[in-house]
């Protein structure tokens, strides 16, 4: 304390004093104390964040109650989403702004405001896309994937006051690969004020989107709000998709039909049951094969394999190598829905 | 007057060096990276089945468990476990075992459990003296059991002590200060690892627990030292059970043979048999009232005594040879003892 109250009189002094031995001291402690790197990540990543305000369809704004969650009242907002593209496209969680909207604002940084048109929503991941009839807005660096490592920082950026001043919450990437592979896991608080908004690394690069995802890795995890446990989809696996939601698709997650052998370790997954009528039994794969490659890369376990096929979408066509009776043999699958299939 | 402040602002840059030195945020983050590099091999997820209390329906409890020694000694919280006698473990590399509760502390809610494995990866203890608050810890577990299939790795977060003081909180008994922090705890984190910088235990994250006081959630650990003790608990009562206990030696039951022998001791070259059980192996073997046994399965003897604990040492099954001599002629008569008939009530 003491110590605090002797450096704010340095601060004080410099301040009357000497201009340029203050630019110095600024610049050391933006340099160096933890506040100041975590402001100067929101500084960098802060202008794509804009403020989303949704005005709901009658008869839709009251959210009927669901297994495993109470039903609510749908915000109106402001809430966040991240500009991706300079022409207009912005990505937000579908917690908040979906379909059932009938009118969507975006409000940028600069004060400018637009209405948005919605396009495609990515079910499986809890993501809608928007669009606005703007040019030159201002794209976050992104982070690529290697980047993003458990341990790492992990700031997650909201609505604030205004666009302009996003809100902050800070943890570290708890884990990575999480929910079959779909989501990064973070402990810095998550809500609906800043579900949508960016994930940002310690140099303000966007390393993914926060939405609320169930621990059975669907859509609509609200009630793990400021749990400890929160989730964002790697911003690579939404510029993957980019082209399908600008088209107004709507994503599911896959679902393959077959089932595993889950206590081998080492050498491949071995299938043990195929269900009918869907893409794993149109591609002719049968029980007691060994699938040993999916998409070119190579498969020890059936946990990976369930991992490569949870990051999958419905109409994905993936290539196995399956091992039967010695010899290899190649087959293409196309992803279908899952039967009970989420809304 | 100017100097002075001249001074001073060569003080504040000092100051800010050292903050670069410490608490650069880049050094941070690299800390928590080496902390849960080195600590997460030593921190297990743990399942176990219990039924449940009313409707005897089927639940999987998962919690967090942390390696504390390699010949398999793994600490959790007891309350993870529910009443099942035998969780299981899942180690970092996938693999399950089936573990044993050997020791339990009711009060601090921690349960010693061992797997049969050697050779696994023990975590490093910080010894000493209680953190202080402020300091960063990283808690590695498995909350809500995220980490679903066996290769999935655990869920790691940051944050600080906020108070080294005893918890007053219904079903805790542990008196002594526990260690709690910022970190919002889910169930399943409950026997996780609680760690500094250097990634070494500081406590084992307890179950989430709702404070008496404040009403308020409370997310704390154990200290380590508390698991420490059940340790040396756990292995004192290993010991004793490996030691062999000298159990009585199984007596095999005795074979029958339905022939009441004249106990005499001396005067005669052998045993009387003084009456024959009907249908009794004596009986179907052709043993009759007078006959003098002189040897049994070559064995000479000379009185009734000597035959009888001849005939004591054979059990249910055995093949007996008897030598005798009836009206001055020797047989041969064989047998097989067979189990004592049970008295019937009538």
């Amino acid at each position: 304390m003491k110590l605090a109250k002797g450096f704010l009189t340095v601060l004080l002094a410099a301040k009357v004093l000497l201009a340029g031995a203050i630019v110095g001291v600024r610049v050391l402690a933006e340099e160096t104390a933890l506040e100041g790197v975590f402001a100067a990540a929101v500084k960098r990543a802060g202008p794509s964040v804009v403020s989303i305000t949704v005005e709901w369809n009658p008869g839709k704004k009251f959210v009927p109650p669901a297994p495993g969650r109470p039903g609510f009242e749908r915000g109106t907002g402001p809430v966040a989403g991240v500009i991706i593209s300079p022409d207009g496209l912005i990505v937000t969680s579908d917690f908040n702004v979906n379909a059932d909207a009938k009118r969507v604002m975006v409000k940028l940084g600069d004060s400018r405001e637009f209405e948005a048109k919605l396009l495609g929503r990515d079910v499986s991941r809890g993501l809608q896309l928007l669009q606005i009839d703007a040019k030159g807005l201002p794209v976050p660096p992104f982070a690529e994937d290697s980047r993003i490592r458990v341990g790492r920082w992990a700031l997650v950026c909201g609505v604030g006051e205004t666009p302009a001043d996003p809100s902050l919450s800070v943890g570290i990437v708890s884990a990575t690969d999480r929910l079959q592979g779909r989501a990064i896991q973070i402990d810095a608080s998550t809500n609906p004020s800043n579900y949508g908004g960016p994930l940002v690394d310690i140099e303000g690069r966007v390393m993914g989107i926060v939405t609320p995802l169930t621990p059975a890795g669907t859509g609509g995890g609200v009630m793990l709000s400021d749990s400890g446990v929160g989730f964002a989809v790697p911003v690579s696996d939404v510029l993957e998709h980019l082209a399908k939601l600008k088209a107004g698709e709507t994503i599911r997650s896959a679902f393959l039909g077959i089932r595993f052998d889950t206590r081998t370790m080492s050498g491949g997954a071995k299938v043990v049951e195929v269900l009918k009528d869907t893409g794993a039994a149109a591609a002719g794969i049968r029980p007691g094969d060994l699938i040993v490659e999916f998409n070119g890369e190579p498969i020890q376990t059936s946990f990976k394999l369930l991992h490569a096929i949870g990051r999958c979408r419905v109409d994905d066509v993936v290539k196995f190598t399956v091992v039967r009776d010695g010899k290899r043999i190649e087959r293409t699958a196309t992803m279908g829905a899952r039967p009970e299939s989420t809304p | 007057m100017k100097r002075q402040m001249v001074g001073q602002s060569v003080m504040g840059m000092l100051i800010l060096g050292c903050l670069a030195g410490s608490a650069g945020p880049v050094q941070a983050q690299e800390a928590f990276q080496k902390a849960i590099r080195v600590a997460s091999p030593s921190v297990v997820s743990i399942v176990s089945v219990a039924r449940g209390l009313f409707t005897q329906e089927r639940q999987v409890l998962v919690g967090s468990g942390v390696v504390l020694a390699d010949d398999g000694y793994v600490v959790t919280c007891a309350s993870t476990l529910g009443e099942s006698p035998r969780p299981t473990v899942m180690l970092g590399d996938g693999s399950m075992i089936p573990a044993r509760v050997v020791s339990t502390d009711a009060k601090a809610d921690l349960a010693m459990l061992r797997v049969k494995r050697d050779g696994l990866h023990p975590i490093a203890v910080s010894a000493g003296k209680l953190p202080g608050v402020g300091q960063w810890v990283v808690i590695i577990g498995n909350p809500f059991g995220l980490a679903r299939t066996r290769t999935d790795p655990l869920s790691a977060s940051v944050g600080v002590v906020s108070a080294v003081r005893p918890v007053h909180a219904q079903g805790f008994g542990y008196t002594d200060p526990v260690i709690l922090t910022d970190v919002t705890l889910n169930p399943g984190s409950s026997g996780g690892a609680v760690v500094d910088l250097e990634g070494r235990l500081l406590g084992i994250s307890s179950c989430v627990l709702t404070s008496k006081s404040t009403n308020t959630e409370l997310s704390f650990a154990v200290p380590v030292s508390a698991a420490m003790k059940l340790l040396e608990e756990a292995r004192l009562a290993e010991t004793r059970k490996t030691e062999p206990v000298p159990t009585p030696p199984k007596m095999p039951e005795g074979g029958y043979l339905g022939a009441y022998i004249l106990d005499e001791s001396t005067g005669t070259k052998g045993g009387y048999i003084q009456k024959v059980v009907p249908d009794s192996p004596a009986d179907k073997a052709g043993l009759a009232e007078g006959d003098l046994v002189t040897a049994v399965n070559g064995t000479r003897i000379s009185s009734g005594r000597e035959l009888v604990q001849q005939l004591d040492r054979l059990g249910v099954g055995s093949r007996v040879e008897f030598t005798v001599l009836r009206n001055k002629t020797e047989l041969k008569i064989s047998t097989t003892l067979t189990a004592a008939p049970r008295p019937v009530l009538k």
